[in-house]
């Protein structure tokens, strides 16, 4: 994993620009919660040991708290290509060759991300008809969904971005993607 | 050959499980030969068909499978009816509840239930304390943290001033030998899986005629598309083997299951199996009362006569005790 | 087509589209829906893809992986590995070929607080190449130490590709991170003992450096003490069952947090830095995730995983045998595919089968067992030609050993992971004692 090593696309163009700087908004704003998460769970373990009496639903939050920088993470990760590829049967090919796998790559993505975006609304409405909440602290579970479709929106406009866009020839540079 | 009609059960437990083994394998085995082979039951254990198991209820309802047995405990305030049973205090054993919950639906929960064909509406022997530490009386809950199946459960405990937390089964192993829980309520059909027989040491039942704390709904249903396309005699079929045809024999079955896995707990020495007194037992019942106006309360919001819900959940059980 | 069919189809076709690039978790998922309409329909799939994305991201267990990622930023960040690797070296730098036993020794010491192999091989890297060029120290073992040395990023807990195996065969996350824990440090002994070997052979590969003085000595080990205190409050926290993973995992952040800021003069700018790379790692693997089970729902349907574990179970194959072919295989597809996908791409065949047959353990042990030995052969790969990502990172850094060098002086590394692969296959109370050890009853 590769933790600071893919390569900075630094989008140079005006829309590049501004998606740019959303998806990386949002991937600060969930890297906030995942930093909340740390300061909860190490906050529930002195309550656990000091006054014997943790978080109540502090599991739920935790989920909660997953999936809400998860969604805020995945439009930042496709703008940065990290998503990871197999690079070796293509390896040598032409550039040419590659930016065509890669474009039917991304128009496979974009097709998976609007169906998953469209899917997730109606996820959102059954559980708010049903009115489903979280266990201990029956947080509804559909608040997340508009959230989720939003972060997954701005992934779809950034996956038909990098569509038209593709990565620069990197010539026989080993890519390291992962 | 293969059958007419494959229908496709997904669970969320394994296939060594108690239930899988007792009822669910057996149902789907009994419906093939009663169908004379023309429907094929194939199950899925693990939630291998995908998902997780809140996702389970709608699944059902979708038709993304054809039939599941879950709990209503997964999906909080989804059917709220159903948890009446769940309340403290108001179980008595396996084969009442269950018997009971077929006449409540069909007063009061068609409602809830609309959207699926209920196969069979059921609940477990009832869950006791398993706990690290001796329960002889209140005050000994105070400063553990327990496992509750459902909110009704963290409820109870809270009610009891002990940290009630919610979570699967699954992972209470790790919980208690980490000692993020002292203990959790369980009946004991289940608790070998979660190897309480080595992780707590003290099993406590309460007196008087009802020994167990409260129990959990199961719901076993099928989609109404897949049960509507099956010609009448199938549907006869199906018929025969669900609702009142069933429902003793599956209680007794759920009470029966509660001997092997009292077995395991009982084959170590170091366990100890202990039952309040009457006077603990009946402080314990006066404290849990906050549980039925907290529930009250919250089912109001969802325009639910929680009071008369609970005096008709009652007299069921009375009706069927006997 | 039968079920079986689709199923078989739906695999070679995955297996194509990763040969043409396509991201692996765009790949899973769109065979997966594909096979999945072919099997039980459309509307069944657009039902399932409502919820799915929600619950997939929605988990308590995989809270970790964040975590586990953020801590291993932040230690990236806080300077550690410079300290890691003076320490090492001068204990050991006055031995023949002790340069380069000080850069694996700095590996084991970085990858007990960081799961990621690439960032141990290329922080130590940083600090390590120069010195193993002053030395003169030959290129293929420079370069393949460090290389090799970097797979105990994951050999060594925590490890991200343990959490994501623990959570698909409903194991217990510390229990797995215990059984790998002996196994890691067995790894590195074998790289040092790998290292002796090589310089014994070919004395002019490593020569031996000045020896330090005694003082020196102490006061470069006082100089980890950022990583013993980690380590143990973190690690040793998780190994002795006071927190639970994803307990440690947030103190674990937080105190690499504080270290990074306090000794690595870490400043707004790091943090963003170490915030953004976990946000692309994180995502990166939560795609793959979401993609996995989407494929194995519809792998679920096509009813493979049950059609293959009975048919290993009736094949008359010693259980042996079978677990010998996987790592054979893993091998194969460890020279051009990565440790995470082959994880979740064999485990939800793989598992089924392994669980189906007899090895005279408990079910729960052989997770264990099965867990580690998986691991160890994934991390192989990355070493292996021709796509190994760790002598790309090291190569990417010594520009002047050409990469066949390096895939040269990997190769006594690589005997020693087959040796200790073939100890575990044979002797599974390396992976159980400490388990069984800690178990706290
Ligand atoms: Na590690
Ligand atoms: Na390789």
């Amino acid at each position: 994993m590769s933790e600071g090593l893919e390569q900075s696309y630094r989008p140079t163009d005006k829309v590049g620009r501004v998606l740019f700087a959303l998806t990386k908004a949002l991937a600060l704003f969930g890297g906030a919660v995942v930093g909340l998460m740390a300061i909860m769970t190490t906050t529930s373990i002195f309550g656990r040991a000091f006054l014997s009496s943790p978080i109540a639903g502090d599991i739920e939050l935790i989920e909660i708290g997953t999936s809400t920088a998860v969604f805020a993470f995945l439009p930042y990760c496709q703008m940065v290509r990290g998503n990871i590829i197999v690079d070796f049967f293509l390896a040598s090919a032409p550039y040419r060759v590659k930016s065509f796998f890669d474009f039917i790559g991304g128009l496979m993505f974009l097709g998976i991300g609007c169906l998953l975006t469209w899917r997730m609304i109606f996820g959102g409405i059954d559980l708010y008809n049903y009115g489903e909440t979280t266990g201990v602290l029956a947080i509804p579970r559909w608040i997340s969904f508009p959230y989720g479709v939003l972060c997954l929106t701005l992934l779809v406009v950034v996956v038909a971005y990098t569509l038209l866009h593709p990565a620069p020839d990197t010539g026989d540079e080993p890519m390291i993607q992962e | 050959i293969s059958a007419e009609f494959t229908l496709r059960m997904q669970t969320f437990i394994p296939p060594v499980a108690n239930p899988a083994k007792h009822f669910l394998a057996p149902w789907a085995k009994k419906i093939g030969k009663a169908s004379k082979g023309r429907i094929e039951v194939k199950p899925f254990w693990a939630m291998a068909l995908g998902g997780k198991a809140p996702q389970l209820i709608d699944q059902v309802r979708d038709g993304v499978v054809d039939i599941v047995w879950t709990l209503p405990g997964f999906t909080a305030g989804r059917m709220p009816r159903v948890e009446v049973f769940e309340l403290p205090f108001v179980h008595r054993d396996a084969v009442s509840t269950t018997m009971a919950l077929q006449e409540f639906r069909e007063t009061h929960l068609v409602e809830e239930m609309k959207d699926y064909h209920v196969l069979l509406a059921h609940a477990h022997a009832g869950a006791m304390f398993m706990t690290t530490r001796p329960v002889m009386k209140m005050e000994d809950l105070k400063g553990m943290t327990l496992r509750g199946h459902n909110r009704i459960g963290v409820w109870f405990l809270q009610s009891l001033g002990t940290a009630g937390i919610a979570t699967p089964l699954g992972r209470i192993p790790s919980m208690l030998s980490k000692g993020v829980i002292q203990g959790s309520l369980l009946p004991f059909e289940i608790s070998p899986a979660v190897k309480m027989h080595e992780l707590t040491s003290y099993f406590t039942q309460l007196s008087g005629d009802q020994k167990r704390i409260s129990t959990a709904v199961f719901t076993f249903m099928m989609n109404k598309k897949s049960y509507a396309k099956l010609p009448p005699d199938l549907k006869k079929v199906i018929d025969d083997n669900s609702g009142w045809h069933i429902a003793r024999k599956t209680g007794i079955t759920w009470e029966k299951i509660e001997k092997p896995g009292e077995k395991v707990m009982r084959s170590k020495s170091k366990n100890h199996f202990n039952t309040i007194n009457m006077a603990e037992t009946n402080r314990i019942k006066a404290a849990s009362k906050k549980v039925l106006s907290r529930w009250f309360e919250t089912v109001k919001k969802a325009g639910v006569d929680g009071p008369a819900l609970l005096s008709d959940a009652r007299g069921l059980i009375e009706k069927y005790s006997n | 087509m039968s079920g079986l069919e689709i199923g078989v189809t739906g695999f070679v076709v995955l297996l194509i589209l990763l040969a043409v690039r396509i991201p692996i978790g765009v790949a899973m998922m769109g065979v997966g829906i594909v096979g999945y309409i072919s099997i039980a329909g459309t509307v069944p799939l657009l039902s399932y893809l409502k919820t799915e994305t929600y619950w997939r991201f929605t988990s308590f267990d995989l809270s970790v992986a964040p975590l586990f990622i953020l801590m291993g930023q932040f230690a990236a960040k806080a300077g550690l590995s410079q300290a890691l690797f003076r320490a090492a070296n001068v204990w050991l730098g006055h031995h023949r070929g002790g340069v380069a036993m000080a850069a694996v020794g700095g590996c084991a010491g970085f990858a007990s607080i960081s799961g990621s192999s690439l960032a141990t091989a290329a922080l130590m890297g940083q600090v390590a190449l120069p010195e193993l060029k002053r030395f003169n120290y030959a290129g293929s073992l420079a370069t393949g130490c460090l290389a090799a040395g970097g797979t105990l990023g994951i050999l060594i807990p925590p490890s991200i590709i343990l959490i994501i195996y623990a959570i698909m065969v409903e194991a217990n996350i510390a229990t797995l991170f215990q059984a790998a824990f002996l196994p890691g440090i067995f790894a590195a002994l074998g790289y040092l003992l790998a290292i002796a070997i090589v310089v014994r052979i070919n004395p002019e590969a490593g020569p031996a450096g000045p020896r330090a003085p005694r003082s020196e000595q102490w006061a470069a080990l006082f100089d980890i003490w950022p990583v013993l205190l980690i380590f143990i409050l973190v690690m040793g926290g998780i190994y002795t069952g006071i927190f639970t993973p994803t307990e440690g995992a947030a103190v674990g952040a937080l105190g690499t947090f504080l270290i990074a800021v306090t000794k690595g003069g870490m400043r707004l700018k790091g943090t963003i830095d170490a915030v953004l790379g976990t946000a692309s790692t994180t995502a990166m693997i939560f795609l793959i995730l979401l993609g996995a089970a989407i494929f194995n729902a519809f792998l679920g349907f096509s009813e493979l995983p049950n059609l293959a574990a009975d048919f290993f179970k009736n094949s008359g194959m010693t259980p042996i045998m079978v677990v010998f072919g996987m790592v054979v295989l893993y091998i194969l597809m460890g020279f051009v595919m990565d440790s995470l996908s082959m994880i979740l791409l064999t485990v939800p065949i793989f598992w089924p089968i392994i669980a189906g047959l007899d090895f005279g353990m408990e079910i729960d042990d052989v997770k264990l067992w099965f867990g580690i030995i998986s691991l160890i052969v994934v991390e192989v790969g990355l070493i292996t030609p021709p796509v190994g990502l760790n002598v790309f990172v090291i190569s990417s850094m010594a520009k002047d050993v050409p990469m066949i060098e390096t895939f040269k002086g990997v190769i006594p590394f690589f005997l020693s992971d087959c040796v200790r692969v073939a100890i575990i296959l044979a002797f599974p109370v390396v992976v159980l004692w400490l388990p069984n050890v800690l178990k706290l009853n």
